[in-house]
Formats: C-alpha cells, sequence, structure tokens
C-alpha cells in the first residue's frame, strides 16, 4: 500500500515538477508569449538551428536568464531537501535542518575565511572545497553532541547545539568581512548572499555534478536509515553498521549544503518543511520519503524563486525571504506540537 | 533646445537662490530631513562625516583650513591626508568626532547621526541631489551654513556650468549614443541610474541616451530588461570591469562584446569635478567631436543670465 503511493506520488510531483519549470521558464520581467517559450526551449534542448519566430533577444532572456535560474533553483531545492530528510532521519529529530544545525553558516564561515585570507587567488576552487570543509566542522560538531549519550542526545538539545554553531560560525564570517579588503569584503558578500538573481550557467554544472553523486548514493542507504529507525541496537542487529551510514550520510549532506550555499547563499527552511509535509503523505519509509521530498524540493524553490522575481515587480526580493515566511512559523507549530504532546511529532520515539 | 532652456532656467533660479541668501549670522538653511538647521555664528572647526563631495566642496570653496576630521574612505583628497579620521563613513566614531570639538559637522548620515546630534553637535546634511542644479544647490547650502552667506558659491557654479555647455555644444546634433550605467548588487540585480539621478542628467548632456531613463532613480534591474534593451556602451565602476566579462549575460550584451565599456568612480558623478566626468564620457562616446581644438565661442565667458 505504502510502496504504490509512493510511485504514484512519485509520478505526480514528476508532473508537477514540469509544470513548475514550465511556468518559471515562462514568467519574468519582460513578457514573452509562452508558445515563443516553449519553441526556444524545444530549440535548444534538440539543438535545432533557431526558428524565425523569436527574436534573438529573447532567445537570450530565456537561455541566459531564465533557464539557469529555474534549473539552480531547482537543484539547491533538491539537495537542500535531500540532506535535511537524510539528517531527519539520522538525528532521528524532526528539528534536523542543514540551515538550523550550522551546516549553512559553517560552508559561509569557510569560504570567507578562504577569501580574507586572500587564498581564494590561488585557486578559485578554494571557495567551495572550504564550503564544504566549514560545512563539515558543524556537522561533526552536531554528531559528536548528539551523541555524547548513549543514544542520540534529545531534539531541543540538538536545535540548541546548531543555533550556537550557527551564532559562532557567523560571528566568525563578520570578523572575517571586516578585516578584509574593500575587494575581498565584495568577494564574501557577493559571494555568500548570491540568491539565485545573478544566476549562471557556469554555477549550475558543479552543483549539478554533486546532486548526481550524492543523491544516488542518499538513495542507496535509504534501507539503512529505515533499519536506524528503530534504534542503532536494532540496526546493527539487522546487519547495518550505524556509524558508517551516518557518517557516509552526513559528509553527503554537508557536500550537498556546501554546494548549494556556495551557488546561491544560504536559503533556509527547505529542509525542514519538504520531508515533513511528504511524511503526512508517503509515511516514513525512506525508500518513498527520499525522492519524493527530493523532488518537491526542487518544486517548492521553483514556485518560490518565480514568486519572488514577480510579487514585488519591478524589483525581486531574495528567495531567502520567502523560505523563511513559510519555514519559521512551521518551525514554530512543530515545536509547539512536540511539546504539547511531550514526544516526538513522528513515529521514532528512541 | 528645449534642454538648453532648462539648463539656463535651472542657473538663473541657482542665480536667484543665491542673491536672496546673502545674509550674515544667523542663518537658517534646509536639510534633507525638511527641518531648518539653525546656524548661530561662524563655523571654524567642520568635521566632514559624508562622503568626498564635501571634502571636495569645502576643498573648492577655500575653507578647507578649518577642517578638523574626515571620515575614512579610500578616496580622501591628497590635502586632507594629514587630518585625523573619525570613522567608516556612515558610522563615524560619536567619541572621536567629540573629542574635536567641531562647530559643525557635515554630511552625517548613518546610525551615528543620531547619536552625533543627541550629543549636541551641530548636523548639517543636504538633501541628496537629483540633478546637476541639486549638486549646485548643495555646493551652495555648505558655503552658507559655514560662512553665513554665499561667497564663492556663485561663480564656482558659473564656472562649472560654462564647461558643461561648453561640452555639451560639441555632441550638439550628434547621434545619441545608448548606453546604461550598471552597480552589480550581491543578492539581487544590478543597480542603474535613472531619471532623478545625477548621473542621468550628465549622461544626457554628454550625448548619450540612458537606456533606463524611465527607471525611477536609483533602481534595480532584471537581468532580462538589461539584455532586452541591449545598450550600446556600458559604464559601470572600475572594480567591476572583471563582473562585465565574467557574467554570462553581462559578457553577452553588444556594449561588451564590441568593448564599448567605460569605468567611471561612482564618486566621481555626483561631485564637484562632474564636467571633467561628463568630458571624459562625452569624449568616449563621440571621440570625433573632440579631436578639433575647442571651438572659440566656447572660451568667451557666456552672457550673463543675472535676470
Amino acid at each position: 500500500m505504502k510502496r504504490s503511493s509512493a510511485t504514484l506520488a512519485i509520478v505526480l510531483l514528476g508532473v508537477l515538477l514540469a509544470s513548475t519549470f514550465v511556468v518559471g521558464v515562462g514568467t519574468g520581467p519582460v513578457t514573452i508569449r509562452p508558445a515563443r517559450v516553449a519553441e526556444i526551449v524545444r530549440e535548444l534542448a534538440l539543438g535545432r538551428e533557431p526558428a524565425a519566430g523569436a527574436s534573438e533577444t529573447e532567445r537570450r532572456i530565456v537561455r541566459d536568464v531564465r533557464l539557469p535560474r529555474v534549473i539552480l533553483a531547482g537543484l539547491v531545492g533538491l539537495a537542500l531537501a535531500a540532506s535535511g530528510t537524510v539528517m531527519q532521519g539520522i538525528f532521528r529529530n524532526p528539528l534536523a535542518e542543514p540551515y538550523l544545525l550550522g551546516l549553512s553558516s559553517g560552508a559561509t564561515m569557510g569560504a570567507a575565511a578562504v577569501i580574507a585570507l586572500g587564498a581564494d587567488r590561488i585557486s578559485p576552487t578554494f571557495v567551495p572545497a572550504a564550503a564544504f570543509c566549514g560545512s563539515l566542522l558543524a556537522v561533526t560538531i552536531v554528531y559528536r553532541l548528539g551523541r555524547s549519550g548513549s543514544t542520540v542526545s534529545d531534539g531541543a538539545t540538538l536545535v540548541l547545539a546548531g543555533v550556537a554553531l550557527s551564532a559562532l560560525f557567523a560571528s566568525i564570517t563578520s570578523f572575517c568581512i571586516v578585516v578584509s579588503s574593500p575587494d575581498q569584503t565584495r568577494g564574501i558578500v557577493f559571494g555568500m548572499m548570491g540568491g539565485l538573481a545573478g544566476a549562471q550557467w557556469h554555477q549550475v554544472g558543479p552543483l549539478a555534478l554533486v546532486v548526481l553523486v550524492c543523491v544516488p548514493v542518499l538513495l542507496a542507504f535509504a534501507r539503512d536509515l529505515d533499519a536506524l529507525a528503530l534504534g542503532e541496537a536494532m540496526a546493527a542487529h539487522l546487519g547495518v553498521n550505524p556509524a558508517w551510514v551516518q557518517r557516509t550520510l552526513l559528509v553527503a549532506a554537508a557536500l550537498l549544503t556546501a554546494s548549494c550555499v556556495a551557488a546561491a547563499g544560504t536559503i533556509g527552511f527547505i529542509g525542514l518543511i519538504v520531508p515533513h509535509a511528504l511524511r503526512l503523505v508517503v509515511g516514513p519509509d525512506h525508500r518513498g520519503l527520499l525522492p519524493t521530498a527530493a523532488l518537491a524540493g526542487a518544486i517548492l524553490l521553483i514556485a518560490c524563486d518565480t514568486a519572488a522575481r514577480t510579487i514585488a515587480k519591478p524589483t525581486e526580493i531574495p528567495v531567502g525571504i520567502l523560505t523563511a515566511l513559510l519555514g519559521a512559523p512551521f518551525f514554530l507549530y512543530l515545536l509547539r506540537r512536540r511539546t504539547a504532546a511531550g514526544r516526538r511529532p513522528w513515529g521514532a520515539d528512541a | 533646445m528645449s534642454w538648453r532652456g532648462a539648463w539656463a532656467a535651472a542657473l538663473g533660479v541657482g542665480l536667484v537662490i543665491a542673491g536672496a541668501a546673502r545674509a550674515a549670522f544667523p542663518v537658517d538653511v534646509p536639510d534633507d530631513r525638511g527641518r531648518s538647521v539653525h546656524v548661530a555664528g561662524p563655523v571654524k572647526r567642520i568635521v566632514v562625516a559624508g562622503p568626498l563631495l564635501f571634502a571636495q566642496i569645502v576643498d573648492e570653496l577655500g575653507i578647507a583650513d578649518r577642517v578638523v576630521g574626515v571620515a575614512e574612505s579610500p578616496e580622501i583628497p591628497e590635502r586632507f591626508r594629514a587630518i585625523p579620521r573619525v570613522g567608516e563613513l556612515g558610522a563615524v566614531s560619536i567619541e572621536r568626532v567629540m573629542a574635536l570639538e567641531p562647530d559643525l559637522v557635515l554630511g552625517a548620515y548613518g546610525p551615528s547621526r543620531d547619536g552625533l546630534e543627541a550629543a549636541g553637535l551641530l548636523v548639517y546634511t543636504p538633501a541628496p541631489a537629483d540633478d546637476i542644479a541639486g549638486v549646485l544647490r548643495t555646493i551652495e547650502q555648505v558655503e552658507r551654513t559655514v560662512l553665513g552667506e554665499s561667497r564663492a558659491a556663485p561663480e564656482l557654479a558659473r564656472k562649472l556650468t560654462t564647461e558643461v555647455t561648453e561640452i555639451e555644444s560639441r555632441v550638439a546634433g550628434k547621434p545619441r549614443v545608448r548606453v546604461a550605467l550598471l552597480y552589480p548588487l550581491p543578492g539581487s540585480p544590478p543597480l542603474t541610474s535613472g531619471a532623478g539621478t545625477p548621473e542621468h542628467e550628465l549622461l544626457v548632456r554628454a550625448g548619450a541616451e540612458n537606456v533606463f531613463a524611465d527607471t525611477p532613480k536609483y533602481h534595480r534591474v532584471s537581468y532580462e530588461e538589461i539584455l532586452r534593451r541591449d545598450p550600446d556602451a556600458i559604464i559601470v565602476d572600475p572594480s567591476e570591469l572583471d563582473w562585465t566579462r565574467t557574467n554570462e549575460v553581462v559578457s553577452s550584451l553588444r556594449a561588451v562584446r564590441a568593448g564599448r565599456v567605460l569605468a567611471v568612480r561612482p564618486s566621481t558623478w555626483v561631485s564637484t569635478r562632474f564636467p571633467d566626468t561628463i568630458r571624459r564620457v562625452a569624449a568616449w562616446l563621440h571621440p570625433e567631436a573632440f579631436s578639433v581644438p575647442t571651438p572659440a565661442t566656447a572660451s568667451t565667458p557666456p552672457a550673463e543670465a543675472r535676470p
């Protein structure tokens, strides 16, 4: 029953993703007729010669502005939702999420430190590498704290640790900004506040690569995550090595988060909202939950970004404002529900 | 020539203001918050807390020797280099300003401004200029605040407008070049200068057509809109030249492909040296108009515009 509902959800979400993509590419400050947009996308996808219909400008708007932006939004949403799902599974905590546990601010700090030290001039690849290190540092600290007891420690403690870590990393980032030259400050601010407004094709490639490598890894461990939900002792009994699974998945989650930060800056709460919503629909089985949450993450961020660049016309609002507007009340709701019930809101009470 | 007409009218109004303003202390000068700043007596000690424009104004007006402190900025004029610094632009240290015991803090803005006023210091920040007439008015207001009357400002205004008129006459009748002024911003599309900014007026007088003339003041414009308008030439901050080459959208613009990118420091638009900026832009847009020596008519002073 669960299995077929998950398959159905994947198909429906696939269709919804395709429609969101079409609306996203069809919408923008410059009005281009939907038929034209479709014609241009078809041309580009099939590598055909430009037809007579669309003008060169329209073609460039669709190709150089809208497509990279919508695809980047989709990849970032997908990666953040997948990381969130995995982190909630590993920590068996409904509030675990890359943004709330400090992975995003760790990535920002890593990149800021490298730019402030001038190391990005040796090689620009040092910036995403340092973002990954920062993210990995955050997840390592959180993991150690989470394991300080015999079982994964109390949920509130974990989130509080994430809050403290985020504050620490944010202050180090601010320090880097203050001590660096105007050029470096510009590099840090532009790099870390990138958002989706200036999305370009060269940002799409590396993120797509990371997603293509990491998401299959996450999916391959879905069954082990389900075993972990029964408790580490039970998982070990089922032939799963808990520490190995947890570490591998957390490294993948850190890599996904850091790549998102490097491509589009910090975008919060996607990893919180999406897995919860999907758990209600397809249940807690990670083989169904992970792919559906990933698809829904892509849909949600493309939709938020399309709204972000149209509702405040002629200007744009950063997409992080919208995701926080949705996510922060949701977070409070989860917190309240959890406190009221005196237990975790999903079936994994340790 | 409607532009010429408007120009003459602006100058006329400026001179009327200047003439009417001749008065000794105390004086009341309007500031950016719509208040009237009351200056009781002569100003002997000035802290320049605002951008380069204010340092330039006190310099041009010959009252630079009264400056006892300046805000930190990478573009402090040579003659102010040895003067004590009072902190970053927009965030000056209230204590350091107080320690200098100034009679006037000029151009303060940002979070520290209210603190300076609360500390009992006289703060004067004129309204930001929307056009060239606004820059000239700022010069006049600063002089009146410091000296209680207009002395050098009217003559300076005449000199600056004469220079602009000369440049304008060179590019008159030339086909206008479609130009966009672009400043990239983090986390949002680039900023441009539209109608109601000194940059816009300077561009138009330099023989350009501002492709974003319809955007009000300083506004963010989407990359889509930039592609759609595809200007023939673009002007950016010198530190953003790299951006024009690395950004996939900007580097594909007609202007960038044709190499028509000019780097102009943002502080040189709203400046007492704006004629130099216009001349640079005009000569870049219309080099043929500047290959011959200055026309004889321009070397003679223009007819007095005094009513």
